[in-house]
């Protein structure tokens, strides 16, 4: 062999030794460093997490009746996958083919469901198909709850409907409708912004390291959010989100490269959440939600004069609570709405008009989330305030059990002019206060102030703490002793969306002023904003529940409770213990005796013909509770004593809010009775309404008959077909002695 | 180096003496079958599918056929190292010439896979003339080279009709299409051409006129969309072609230093690399037998080379080694490009890995390779 052939062949194995070395170090790279990182790609390469929703837990009244549960659905799905891979099969190659037939199934589809009377648009089933919120390998809902016949058409026929599949799957289930709604709240899909903030939950910073981005998500329990899971919107649904919600489900599954099931490594049964068994009594509740419609629905068939505002009794709200340890018996709102609605979602047009102020807000809980003045029935504070304070007795202010004469008007004593026969001028002037309809009073002591509500020897109350220096009395008297009994704060109700209200003092109304001079535009507290406060008007903004929450407190003899709505939380697993909210205390108010029981003597002379002077007139609540042929009931007052509180709210522009608040069994030796042990402390508030004594008073009345003769009505559980009112109206409602007819003006 | 080096007193009698079975290279019989059989056992595993769950059957027919092709390809390989590779030059114009009717033929009676014209079918068996082409090529160019050589020297006229020879099973194949059989075609040309002495400036200007007949190619739309995103999927990570090296890489790196074991690689028995037992099979054995198992195959290939180089040196006549040439430069190219394919450093062309992907031709054509090597080494000295 010539010498440049042998150069030449050695040009080759050169080349052949440098091609294998690259070979060599790429195969080390690969399977020596890279090793590790490649060997996680091929574990997720054949492993997926399926995740099976959990049952929510239940929701239960105090007798453990089931006021949420949940159901089993028939629902139809599509999947896009599988829908893809059926046309494929059946012939349909191109992506166009696959697009036009899926037009025309759509189309058929639609015309299906509309026919089976499940109103279906091809928009809505295109834009679920194209919902970027469902994977390719989702069962995304189109139709829930379509009637058997069209479940069999739809299964029957998968080359008609490719990839259109009917399955079974968990809803929320309301035995009860509409009751509760406002407390109870619905689920419906997280959003985009819940996902968001629900991650933050499982976000742990790692400790690690100083970097902001190396956080690591913990979630051992394996609750995380992901996209459509349900989430409670609302109500205790809301609140108890996470003891409501339970444990999903998982599945790992091995799967080859088209995604094929291969075998099953793992699997985790769902948890179902834990149950919340709250105070409220269902019977209780179905029948303050029925007196309340009723009420309003009398009220408003009041004719007015042409120079009153009419009685147009939209909204209203009830609150029974136990004053024994703070427990909300019942707690109603109207007007009110279906959470079964929510079930699947809702249009937006349907969830517009239930937010709509000008369709007076079905989704608002009124109970909690409105805030109305106390009107008179806030007189009670100003009186104990009065004491604690010292206005009795003050200069010009007679002690409590002193008489005095009311000429149905207080000219303020801190108006330098003496208005005296020109009653023009001084009404001009604002320097003098009247009673509701200027009426007369003579005999006037604290507890006649009350019974007949005497709006003069409160202005004159009121006036004294706005004249006296700090020394003597405390200027924001009235205010402190009405936030300690919890009136313009939140109670702590265990519900979203609670109103604290306000009770302005002097210094608050300037400093809203300089604020936003434009929307306050007075900044300069008078005698006459104290005046106000006295009688509950003005700056006095509360919540029924607080107000109901104060009356069982002076009911209790001092205890301010933050109100449970929620009695315990019962975990899936019967070994571990229930949570147990019990009382929750949040101060005593010390409540100087003898004006305490002057208050009860002239709250119990409210339902009452007083007998101490019977030339005076009945209690302002007399015909409620003892003149059947006023709109009232024949009440056994005697064995089961109420007090009570009418109110009269001003509202600029509308009619009087009618406003009710009491307790009882609740006597007095006063009244001839020694039964005093509220179990039940009550506020009505009727919107545009009238007088507290004609609507609000008799709704009161005929709640606590029902109650105090132990007949209150059990609750029916809705059937299909019957909206809740009728259904309630037709059963046991009607024996109960349910008053029909309207009520006199 | 030195010690393949023949020296005419070291002659070893057993080797050129006696008959065939005794003159033969030993160690190229037996690293060919050390090949073959990690070839069949890696072609095994990524063929036998899943096992039935009940009665642990798996699929048989792809190993049942392998083995068949193994022993056909033994049975003829060992026909071709008979007769003296020299007594049959005369009738390689006519396998030159039956081979361009094979291809042109595939036009008129081809069957198509995979959107490529390169296969005949006779029902339970398919050939793919352009496997077995690479023999032609290397026959035609050890002939024509050496003939000219000896002749009237290379001159660069000559140089550029050896290259027409190929040219015209380029240019046919190139119609199938099938890309990467063409470079194992460039390969052999290449080497020939280097050992046969061609001059550096007519090297140069061979590569300058394949240059401009590929971009030629790639202007006349001769070379579909497809080879061309494969080939630049490469160096360009969101290719789509990617996606087959990045699996194959994931199947290889999942092995690590040992492997997961016979069997039992996810990447393989999930199918999640495409074309598993012919062009990406190194990434089941890489999966499987790890970097162990890879060292053996490239050690293998690597011994069988030099076996190869060494019968290329020992070869009395320029067309002998030339032929050498042309299988080392067809197997190493082949090796090179199909490992370096599954590792990610080559790009994607579906070239087959010699003596262990499935497929028929493939393997014959690789046998009978080493058959004309085999020739050559018990030939010589005649």
């Amino acid at each position: 062999m010539e010498d440049t052939s042998r150069l030449r062949m050695r040009v080759l194995g050169v080349v052949a030794v440098s091609l294998f070395v690259a070979l060599f170090g790429r195969l080390w790279y690969l399977q020596a460093l890279e090793s590790e990182r490649l060997e996680v790609f091929a574990e997720s390469n054949i492993t997926r997490t399926l995740r099976t929703q959990a049952p929510r837990g239940q929701i239960l009244d105090r007798n453990g009746r089931v006021l949420v549960e949940n159901r089993l659905s028939t629902v139809v799905t599509i999947n896009q996958d599988e829908h893809v891979k059926a046309l494929i099969r059946l012939g349909f190659d191109s992506v166009d083919e696959r697009t036009e037939f899926r037009t025309e199934m759509f189309a058929d589809l639609a015309g299906e469901l509309s026919q089976s009377g499940q109103l279906t648009k091809i928009a809505d089933l295109e834009r679920a198909f194209d919902d970027q919120s469902f994977t390719a390998f989702d069962d995304i809902p189109i139709a829930r709850d379509v009637d058997e016949e069209l479940l069999i058409f739809i299964g029957e026929r998968p080359d008609r409907f490719p990839g259109v599949q009917v399955d079974q799957d968990v809803v929320r289930s309301y035995p009860y409708g509409e009751a509760a709604a406002h407390i109870l709240g619905y689920v419906g899909s997280i959003t985009g912004g819940e996902l968001v903030e629900k991650a933050d939950l499982y976000l742990i910073d790692n400790p690690d390291t100083d970097d902001p981005e190396a956080l690591r998500i913990e979630d051992p329990e394996g609750k995380q959010y992901r996209s459509n899971d349900e989430i409670g919107k609302v109500g205790i649904e809301a609140f108890f989100e996470d003891d409501l919600r339970g444990v999903p489900g998982t599945r790992e599954i091995l799967v080859d490269n088209v995604g094929n099931l291969v075998e099953e490594t793992d699997s985790k049964d769902p948890i179902q959440g834990s149950d919340v068994h709250l105070t409220i009594d269902i019977d209780l509740q179905v029948k303050l939600e029925f007196e309340l419609k009723q009420a309003l629905d009398q009220a408003r068939l009041v004719e007015t004069t042409q120079d009153e505002e009419p009685f147009r009794a939209p909204a209203g709200s009830g609150v029974i609570i136990d004053p024994r340890d703070g427990s909300v018996l019942a707690m109603a709102s109207y007007p009110t709405f279906d959470p079964g609605d929510f079930i699947d979602g809702i249009s937006q047009e349907q969830f517009d008009k239930l937010s709509d102020p000008l369709e007076h807000q079905p989704l608002l809980n009124r109970s909690i989330s409105e805030i109305y003045p106390a009107a008179s029935t806030f007189k009670p504070f100003t009186s104990i305030a009065a004491e604690v304070y010292n206005v009795f007795g003050w200069e010009h202010v007679d002690d409590w059990n002193v008489p005095i004469s009311d000429p149905g008007y207080w000219d303020l004593v801190s108006c330098s002019v003496d208005y005296t026969g020109d009653v023009e001028g001084a009404l001009a002037s604002g320097c003098r206060k009247r009673n509701a309809g200027d009426a007369t009073m003579e005999g006037v002591d604290l507890r006649h102030a009350l019974t007949f509500s005497s709006d003069t020897y409160y202005y004159r109350l009121g006036e004294a703490f706005w004249i006296a220096p700090d020394a003597e009395i405390n200027p924001n008297g009235i205010q402190e002793i009405a936030a300690q009994f919890g009136l313009g704060a939140e109670t702590g109700i265990q519900l979203p969306g609670e109103k604290a209200g306000v009770i302005l003092t002097a210094e608050q109304f300037a400093a809203r002023h300089e604020a936003n001079p434009e929307a306050f535009p007075r900044g300069e507290w008078g005698p006459g904003d104290n005046t106000d406060i006295a009688i509950g008007q003005g700056s006095v903004a509360i919540t029924p529940l607080q107000l109901a929450n104060a009356y069982a407190t002076l009911a209790n003899g001092g205890t301010v409770y933050s109100p449970n709505v929620v009695q315990r939380i019962v975990p899936p697993d019967p070994t571990d213990d229930p949570v147990e909210f019990g009382p929750r205390v949040l101060r005593t108010v010390e409540v100087p005796p003898q004006v305490n029981q002057q208050i009860l003597d002239g709250l119990l002379g409210v339902t009452m013909q007083p007998k101490v002077n019977v030339t005076q007139p009945p209690g302002t609540a007399f015909d409620a509770f003892n003149q059947p042929a006023q709109g009232g009931v024949a009440f056994d007052l005697i064995n089961w004593p109420v007090a009570g509180k009418t109110g009269t709210a001003e509202v600029t522009g509308r009619a009087d809010n009618s406003l009710f608040a009491a307790f009882g069994p609740s006597g007095s030796s006063t009244w001839g009775t020694s039964i005093n042990s509220p179990e039940y402390a009550m506020v009505v508030i009727l919107e545009e309404s009238g007088f507290g004594s004609k609507h609000a008073a008799p709704m009161v009345a005929r709640m606590f008959d029902v109650i105090a003769r132990d007949e209150v009505p059990q609750a029916a559980t809705k059937d299909a077909g019957d909206s809740f009112y009728e259904q309630n109206a037709n059963s046991d409602f009607a024996a109960a002695g349910v008053v029909g007819e309207a009520l006199d003006g | 180096m030195t010690t393949f080096r023949p020296s005419k007193a070291g002659f070893n009698d057993r080797e050129t003496q006696g008959p065939l079975w005794i003159r033969v290279d030993v160690s190229i019989v037996l690293l060919a079958i050390g090949l073959l059989s990690l070839g069949l056992i890696v072609v095994y595993s990524a063929t036998r599918g899943i096992p039935d769950p009940e009665t642990g059957a798996v699929n048989r027919a792809f190993i049942e056929r392998q083995l068949v092709f193994v022993g056909a390809g033994c049975f003829f390989a060992a026909g071709v190292a008979t007769i003296d590779y020299r007594k049959t030059r005369l009738a390689v114009p006519f396998i030159y010439v039956g081979t361009i009717a094979l291809l042109v033929g595939l036009f008129a009676f081809g069957e198509n896979f995979n959107g490529a014209t390169s296969w005949y079918s006779f029902g339970f068996v398919t050939l793919q003339p352009s496997e077995f082409a690479k023999l032609s090529l290397i026959l035609a160019l050890a002939s024509w080279f050496s003939s000219v050589q000896s002749r009237d020297g290379l001159q660069l006229v000559n140089v550029m009709l050896g290259l027409v020879l190929a040219g015209v099973f380029a240019g046919l194949v190139l119609l199938q299409p099938d890309f990467g059989t063409v470079m194992v075609y460039a390969a052999i040309v290449a080497g020939i051409v280097v050992v046969a002495g061609v001059a550096i400036r007519h090297v140069i200007a061979v590569l300058l006129v394949v240059a401009v007949a590929i971009m030629a190619m790639i202007q006349q739309g001769f070379l579909r969309e497809t080879q061309l995103n494969r080939f630049t999927a490469f160096v360009d990570p969101e290719n789509t072609a990617r996606y087959n090296v990045n699996q194959s890489e994931i199947a290889i790196g999942n092995g690590g230093l040992t492997g997961k074991g016979l069997f039992q690689g996810t990447q393989n028995n999930n199918s999640l690399v495409p074309e598993k037992e012919t062009d990406f099979i190194f990434s089941v054995l890489g999966e499987e037998l790890g970097f162990i198992g890879g060292a053996v195959l490239l050690a293998l290939f690597g011994l069988l080379l030099l076996r190869i180089w060494r019968v290329a040196h020992l070869a009395e006549d320029e067309y002998g080694r030339l032929i050498c040439v042309g299988v080392f430069s067809m197997f190493l190219f082949q090796a090179f490009q199909s490992v370096g394919m599954n590792v990610g450093m080559m790009p994607v062309t579906g070239i087959p890995l010699p003596l262990i992907s499935y497929g028929g031709s493939s393997m014959m054509t690789s046998l009978l390779a080493l058959g004309l090597v085999e020739n050559v080494h018990a030939h010589r000295l005649r």
